[in-house]
């Protein structure tokens, strides 16, 4: 079986980042603290070794782990 | 009496006359309802399309010569091409190689209601990592250039391929064009991304071709927007990819309807404004972009609502 780089809860985190979505509303829509959505955001970032939300979405396009 | 009747008739001849000369006189603007149909594929039947890799290491749209009738044996022989181009060596054009590794196998293959599932042996992975995904996306773009393919399921040694091995890019199971060419990311930030596809020209010994590159950035405009701005303003630092659409070249309107785009655009497409005549180039690159963009059977352009091409 294939893992992922990203757990399911990051990935639906990134997935509506590149919806647009604003940190409040991804956390309105997970049922989550916005405190929580920053902390995805943040492990996601150290487990692709990359700085900024910027990077790491094109990291995750680039590896098929989101997409539009 | 006959001399009135003769002159009558004189008279009616020289007002017939007149009426013709005049017709002739003020000719109607019949240039712009000339309609003209484009095929892509040439009149050739037997002429299939195959992304091979050309000499700056895109994949790029090419044709084969192959006499098969069948989806299934259509797509074998493509895929055989794209394997080992020394067995089709005379049907490839020069300046195009093949990107799946010479020993692969073709285990299986199967079509069924737009869907071709294939089965390779491992030696399809046995390529260094930059490679990988290109043989992906060749596969997925020339088996869904035959009629009637619309999604491909790719198997290596009997089980569904979903991550390749050295990349780690993930696959999904069913594979579509969604799935870019020769892709180029531009982002700078992760707001309003989009994905489009672009056709280039390009030439080899004088013989040009059609290269696609999936550009994904920020811009949340309508596709064809995108397109044409990208083909007019050829923002490209490539000089391997080319365009030839004017720069001014402007999108009055959009209409999508019965499976069918069509784009009223500004008098600048034309490269003659004179003749009205539009460079077959421009035309290629434009529709054969709109096509991978859009869930269109045909595009048609139009210049102040009057029917100019219509792709088939």
């Amino acid at each position: 079986m294939n893992k992922s780089i990203l757990t399911k809860r990051e990935k639906q985190v990134f997935e509506l980042l590149i919806l647009n979505k604003t940190t409040k509303e991804i956390a309105l829509n997970l049922n989550i603290s916005e405190k929580t959505v920053r902390n995805h955001i943040s492990n996601a970032m150290q487990k692709l070794g990359v700085k900024g939300r910027a990077s790491a979405v094109v990291e995750l396009l680039r590896l098929n782990e989101i997409s539009l | 009496m006959i001399k009135r009747m003769s002159l009558k008739k004189i008279s009616i001849c020289i007002i017939a006359l007149f009426a013709i000369f005049l017709f002739y006189l003020f000719p109607t603007n019949e240039k712009l309802k000339v309609n003209k149909e484009l095929n892509y594929v040439e009149d050739d039947k037997n002429l299939n399309t195959i992304f091979l890799i050309d000499s700056n290491n895109y994949l790029a749209k090419t044709s084969i010569d192959l006499d098969d009738k069948t989806i299934k044996n259509k797509a074998i022989k493509l895929l055989t091409a794209l394997i080992n181009d020394e067995k089709y060596a005379d049907k490839i054009p020069n300046g195009f190689k093949s990107i799946i590794p010479n020993d692969t196998k073709i285990l299986n293959l199967e079509y069924k209601d737009g869907v071709i599932k294939v089965d390779f042996s491992k030696e399809l992975m046995d390529t260094n990592k930059e490679n990988e995904e290109k043989i992906i996306e060749a596969i997925v773009y020339t088996l869904t250039s035959i009629d009637k393919v619309k999604y491909i399921i790719i198997y290596m040694e009997g089980e569904i391929l979903t991550k390749l091995p050295q990349s780690n890019i993930n696959l999904p199971s069913t594979l579509d064009r969604n799935f870019g060419i020769n892709k180029e990311y531009n982002l700078t930030g992760y707001k309003n991304i989009s994905k489009t596809t672009i056709y280039y020209v390009n030439k080899y010994n004088n013989k040009e071709y059609y290269v696609p590159v999936t550009k994904i950035s920020n811009d949340g405009r309508e596709k064809a927007e995108i397109i044409i701005e990208e083909l007019g303003n050829n923002k490209t630092y490539n000089t391997n990819l080319m365009s030839y659409l004017n720069s001014n070249t402007k999108i009055v309107s959009l209409n999508e309807a019965n499976n069918q785009l069509v784009i009223d655009f500004n008098d600048k497409i034309f490269n003659d404004k004179d003749s009205n005549t539009i460079l077959d180039e421009v035309i290629y690159t434009i529709s054969l972009s709109i096509l991978d963009n859009y869930n269109v059977d045909s595009v048609i352009f139009t210049v102040n609502d009057q029917e100019i091409y219509k792709s088939k």
